[in-house]
Formats: structure tokens, sequence, C-alpha cells
């Protein structure tokens, strides 16, 4: 099979999808949007009670995994999240665990880990700029002081920003990455909530001016800082993929029930062959990204010596098609897919921005050339 | 039965003892469509004849036909061995004959046409196209109107059979007829096995636009055969035809169960062009070319996908069709990026300059695979009404006797009317 789906995993997957349609269906998702924080305590330390962000930590440090592989049981929860387009910034934290417990220091894993497992602390990931550029450093660049590094410059589409407790900082340090793992309450760090297309999730900006850190805040310095850049570039096009194809997934079937339910000229408008063919168009995008997400799942998790290269080419694929997809649905819709009480554009807007987060469709073209030495 | 091991050891003793590794200048590049021609086959029959004595031809057909009675497994195992070495190729007849005839007759035809027919195609003596669409019925198959009339033991066949790919190669040919006009279309439709010497059969080439003459056109003017050479039940033809479907698109395909290997080298053919022509910098031929490496790659992934599905949930016409309807797709795509990469350098070249050719040749091509064996639309409405569920169109013609269907022609007007 595409993917060998063990019965634990089939357990998480379950008691994932039970949670969130007790608790935060889309009626609950509508009300995180006019929420302050943009999600509760009780969510976070009741998806952490489900070990939602204790699945890339080694169980070394206290993480736990279902399977052989965390990133392929996280893959799970991501797409069982993705079909409810669930709140919170469950790729960016669980990323920042990966990072810590893959390349931190004791001191780090002992400090962060069981808080940000436990989910009662928020970590997310500064990559890319305020212009939505994803090379490695982008937008903020380090300087060596006297006591550590010295950051200035911006980083922007930052996941729950206005809540994170810790920020994982990727900047440029004279040509080469480092990366910080900083309290977001630190002299010089300023966060800039901001609002997004995707209306389920929370945005933001953070400004680093003179923000001097120790060396000891730093991961993976100085010799494998583009390695975990990679790492968690490769992770994270692999959960946003996922997130992506349950988003998807739900979608379309509300799509293909609602061209039943749905009549015209006497008959359903799902039996005219302008509808079919549109589904079935759609459908393809779907079993294509399918196949896409499980075979990134499979190089990432099984790191594979094209764990990278596969990744971006979901991450391409997925991003692409899944708006293309979004927009055939909306069309089968009409007028009230147009309208803010349906939920159909709580997709539209998500699947829009998932396609960017974490590099965009031409983003990981090039880096697929890049991979290749063209 | 021998175990999948032994039998893998046994299979990869034999074939590096007997065949002949495949090398690049060996290889034929089967690309959607080729042109066989009769000279070719010799020795392909030769091969597949000494693969058939060796006992490695149909592996998981019954052994009281030819075949070895094993299961799909140990077919698996034969193609993962053989997979880098010389096996017959008799072009597109290898699918029509192995793939789609053969399987189709092993599924619906008599003991007795079974003993007769299947131990020669196994040997490579009996090469089977498919005599399948007609000049005014395409998408609408069943709607056909070559007729089988019965002489005593015999049928007597008139009409016209076309895009009948390989029949100039062929030996014989499955044909679908109509064998009855009082019932609606569906109903009245019978398979034969017609021998392609047969007196009165005409076989035609038709010449395409890549220059090949790879499909011909038939002619049948009295072609008599005998009662013994129909396939399954006399006016039972349509469901033979949709398990003939889904032979066609791949459900019989022998495919290694093991995950496809990584993505392999970045689009060989589009790279080799852009380095040709000093463009590998250019942004916008880099994005192209990692986007057709990345459609490729998610093809190979969705067939992947599709044989797991229908391991798992049984055959199923809808879900074939979606990697049917991703080749017809897709292709046309492809071939529009090399041209767009090549640009002006892609639409000329000089005589005999092989690479030169490759993008018009493609370009040429890019569509076959949208019409033939099913066009898109039809895949389309496959997927819809048997993977979605969704309600088929109404039409005119379901209900009534087929020789009260109005069939066009000059002069007919219609009302568009659905009743009255």
């Amino acid at each position: 099979m595409e993917i060998e789906i063990t019965e634990e995993q089939e357990l998480l997957r379950e008691m994932s999808a039970r949670f969130i349609e007790s608790n935060c269906p889309l009626v609950a998702v509508r009300e995180f949007m006019d929420d302050k924080r943009g999600i509760t305590t009780d969510y976070l330390t009741q998806t952490a009670e489900l070990g939602w962000y204790s699945l890339l930590v080694s169980e070394e440090y206290g993480g736990g995994q279902v399977s052989e592989s965390g990133i392929s049981d996280a893959a799970i929860v991501a797409e069982e999240r993705g079909r409810l387009v669930q709140p919170g910034a469950f790729i960016s934290s669980n990323l920042v665990a990966l990072a810590i417990s893959e390349f931190g220091s004791e001191d780090q894993r002992s400090s962060l880990l069981p808080d940000l497992m436990a989910g009662a602390s928020i970590a997310t990931w500064a990559t890319a700029d305020t212009s939505g550029n994803w090379d490695l450093g982008a937008g903020v660049t380090a300087t060596r002081s006297e006591n550590g590094v010295v950051l200035d410059g911006t980083k922007g589409l930052v996941q729950d920003a206005h809540i994170a407790d810790s920020i994982l900082v990727t900047a440029n340090l004279n040509g080469s990455p480092i990366h910080l793992i900083v309290p977001a309450a630190s002299s010089g760090v300023t966060v800039k909530p901001l609002e997004s297309l995707d209306i389920t999730r929370r945005f933001g900006r953070i400004t680093f001016e003179q923000a001097e850190f120790p060396l000891e805040l730093a991961l993976g310095f100085p010799d494998d800082g583009i390695r975990l850049w990679e790492r968690l570039t490769d992770v994270a096009a692999v959960l946003t993929v996922a997130e992506s194809v349950g988003a998807l997934s739900y979608l379309f079937d509300m799509v293909v029930e609602y061209s039943k339910d749905r009549w015209a000229f006497g008959r359903p408008i799902g039996s005219f062959q302008s509808i079919k063919h549109t589904l079935a168009n759609t459908g393809l995008l779907l079993e294509m990204c399918r196949a896409m997400s499980a075979a990134a799942t499979r190089a990432v998790a099984g790191n594979d010596d094209s764990a990278s290269e596969v990744a971006s080419m979901a991450k391409a694929f997925v991003g692409k098609n899944c708006i293309e997809a979004s927009h055939e649905c909306f069309q089968v819709f009409g007028g009230i897919g147009y309208t803010w009480e349906h939920d159909q554009h709580l997709y539209f807007r998500r699947l829009a921005v998932d396609a960017a987060l974490f590099g965009e469709p031409a983003w990981h073209r090039e880096r697929i050339c890049k991979i290749h030495e063209l | 039965m021998i175990s999948i091991d032994d039998f893998r050891t046994e299979a990869r003793n034999w074939i590096s003892q007997n065949l002949e590794p495949l090398e690049h200048s060996n290889t034929k590049i089967l690309r959607g469509v080729d042109n066989l021609s009769a000279e070719d086959l010799p020795p392909e029959r030769e091969l597949q004849r000494k693969i058939y004595q060796a006992g490695y031809a149909g592996i998981s057909w019954p052994a009281e036909y030819g075949g070895q009675g094993l299961t799909k497994q140990h077919e698996v195992v034969f193609v993962e061995e053989s997979a880098n070495y010389r096996m017959p190729d008799f072009g597109v007849l290898t699918g029509t004959t192995f793939l789609v005839c053969g399987n189709t007759m092993l599924a619906h035809a008599s003991p007795d046409f079974l003993s007769r027919h299947i131990p020669r195609i196994l040997a490579g003596d009996e090469l089977v196209v498919q005599f399948f669409s007609e000049p005014s019925a395409g998408s609408d198959l069943a709607g056909l109107t070559t007729r089988a009339t019965r002489d005593g033991d015999d049928w007597i066949l008139n009409g016209s059979k076309t895009w009948s790919s390989g029949a100039a190669c062929a030996d014989w040919g499955m044909c679908l007829a109509r064998t009855n006009w009082d019932v609606p279309k569906h109903r009245g439709l019978t398979w034969f096995a017609v021998p392609c010497n047969a007196p009165g059969l005409r076989i035609d080439p038709i010449k395409e636009i890549n220059g090949d003459e790879e499909f011909c056109q038939e002619f049948f003017d009295d072609v008599r055969i005998s009662d013994a050479e129909r396939i399954g039940p006399v006016d039972g033809g349509w469901n033979i035809t949709h398990s003939m479907l889904v032979f066609e698109r791949g459900a019989g395909r022998v495919v290694s169960e093991t995950a496809p290997a990584g993505p392999g080298e970045l689009a060989p053919d589009l790279v080799a062009l852009a380095q040709r022509l000093g463009r590998t910098s250019a942004p916008n031929v880099r994005q192209l070319i990692a986007s057709a490496h990345i459609d490729d790659y998610a093809r190979q992934q969705l067939a992947y996908r599709i044989a797991g599905q229908i391991r798992k949930n049984g055959a199923n016409t809808g879900m074939a069709a979606y990697g049917k309807l991703a080749t017809g797709t897709y292709d046309p795509i492809r071939a529009q990026i090399a041209l767009e990469i090549g640009g002006a350098a892609a639409l000329t070249w000089e005589k005999g300059d092989r690479d030169g050719i490759e993008p018009s040749i493609d370009y040429l091509n890019s569509r076959v695979m949208s019409i033939a064996g099913g066009s898109n639309e039809v895949q389309r409405n496959g997927i819809s009404e048997r993977v979605l569920d969704l309600p088929r169109e109404p039409a005119f013609d379901l209900d009534k006797p087929f020789r009260e269907v109005e069939r066009g022609g000059p002069g007919t007007e219609w009302s568009g009317k659905t009743s009255g």
C-alpha cells in the first residue's frame, strides 16, 4: 500500500478525529475566529494529552511515537487537522520540538521540551522574511557580539507569533545560517499580529532590533545550521502537504454531496456532464495529491536519499493543485459558496495559505533544480 | 506449488543464462505510438517461444491452457527479475494480446476455445488485436453497427472496424459485432475471434499525423467464422466489454508491489534540450523542467496508489480511469513544456537529427492518450459515476430497440426533446 498504517496509528487517527469532531467542529473553528488568542488553553492541553506535540521528540527526551516514525504519525494528525481546518500552530510548534530534540542542547531539551509537549507553552518558527522569501536566513541578519549574537531585521508569516512563548529564529550570519530559540518576551523583539487570508489561523510579523542573545540559545551551531534547516524544511513540507490533503478531501466530499442534493432543470446538478467532468478532474487532482503526500511521508520518514527532493516535489505539486482544485469546488457550489455562512471559504482560504507556507510551489521547484545541480 | 523464494531463485538463474541484458541500444522506446512492421516480429516470436518453453509465459494463467497455474505474486517476481533483460516486444500488440484479449478470453471463452487459442498465444504464435471502435462508434461503442448474422454453425460478418492498433501484424482479432437489432443497444452485442487472414476481411493501414501507420481500418465483406470462435454468450457481449475495459485500463497488469524508486534524474530529455540551447539558467526554463519532473513523479505515484487500491478493494473501472485520465491530461502538458523550452529551436531540425525531431514528434503524439482507448471525457464519466456515485446523464437510446435509435446522417434533424 502507499502507506502502511499501523493499528496504533489508526488509533491515533481515530482519537484525533474524534477529539476534533466533538471539541472543535467547524462551528467552534468559527468561534475561534473571533477569539483574541485564536485558540484556548484547553484545546492545547487536551490535544497535548493526545500526544500531538510529542510525536517529533525522541523518547529519550520524553517524546512519544505510535509507530517507528514520528513523522508519519504527525502527518496523520496533520491530515485530520486539515479536514476540519483546525486552529493553532501544530506544524510550527512540532518543528521547533523536532529542532530541539535533534539539534538542541541538554539545557534546551530540559528547559523547553516538557512544557511544549504538555501544550503549556507555544513555540513557533520564524523563517521567511516579510515578503515571503523562504531562503535560508531571509530577513534577519545576525552579527557576533562580545556576549553572543545580535539580531536585526523582520520575519513574516510567523504562525501564532502573538501568543508564542518561544521563537525559533533562523538568521543569516555572514552568509551562514544560525538558528536560535529565544523567548518572545526578549528585549529588542517586537511582535506585530497581522490579519490574514486564512481566518482560521493567526500570523504575525516579528521584528528584531539590536536584539542580543547568548550563543547558548543557538541550535546546531556552527556546523549543523544547513542540515537543521533542510530537515525542518522537509518535515514542514510533509506536514503542510498532509494538512492540505485533509482539507481538500473534506471539501471535495462536501462538494460531491452538494452536487447530488442541488437540483436544477429537473435533475441533480451532479448529473450534468459539465459538473461531473469538473468533479472528475478535481478528484484526479485529489488522488494525485494523496499519492504525493504518501510519497513525501515515506521518503522523509524513511530518511531516503531523495527525502528533500520528494518533500519539495510534493509541496510544489500539492500547493499548486490544491488551489486549482479548491477553485473547481467553488465553481460547483456557485453563489452559495460566496457567502460567509457557507464553510467552503474556510477551505478556499486555508489551501491558498498552505500553498505558500514553508515555500510556495515556485520556490520548491527551484530547490529541486538546485538539488540536481542544474 | 513452488514457493515464491524458490521461484525467484530459479527464475533469476534461468533469466541470467538465457536472456540478453537490456542495454540502452536494444531498448525500443515506446512512446505511446510506435511503428511496428511485420519484419520486426519473427525474432520477437522466437524469444516468446523460448520463454514459453522454459515455463515462464502465462505464469498466473491456468495450467490446462499452457499457463503455469501459479499466483500473481509469482508473476510479479518474474517481472521484477526480468526488468533489466530484453523481453519480447510486439509493440502495441504486447498489451492487446497478453493484457487485454488474453485475460478477457480466459474470463469468458469456452474451454474448447481456450485450449485452441491460449497455448498458441503464450507461445507467440497468435498475436491478437482488438476489433473494437468503428468509423461511426467510438465513445458510444455500444452504438456499433458491424453485424454478425447467424448462418447454421457459422456467423457472417459485415461492416467496418477502425483504430485497430497493430492489426496489420496481428494473427487474430477480437471483434465485437451486433447480433440482435430488436433489443436495446447494450443487449444485442456478441464477441468473436476472427483470423486476420479470413477471406473477405481487408485490413488497410491508416496514416497518422506523425507519418506512422500503426492503426488500421478493417472492412468485413461476408466474412464467415465458425460459432466455435464465439467468446461468451450470444447477445451477452457488453459485460465482456466491461471486463475487457478493466484489463485495458491496467487491471491485469502485473505491477511490482514495492514502492517506486526515488524520483531519478531530473527530466533528462528536457534538461538535455535546455542544455543544447544554453537555457538552463533561465528561471522560466528551470520552473518548467521542475514542473515536468514533478508531474512525471506524481503520475508514477498515482499509478502506485491505484494499484494498491485495486489490490485492496478489487478491480474498479472508475479507479483505473483516474490513471488513464492522468495520462490523457499530463501527456499534452509535458509535450507543450518541451516546445516551450525549445522555442524556435524545437520547431525545425536538420534531416536525420533524432534529438531535433523529438519535441515535435512528442507534441504530435501528445493527445493520443487523451483520445485512444477511451477519451478523457469517457474516463471522466467513468470516474464520476463509479467512484463519485454521480447520476448518469439522461440518454435517448437506452430503452428502445437499436434499429429504432436515431443515428444521424444527412437531413436528420434533432428536436432535443427528451420525450414525446
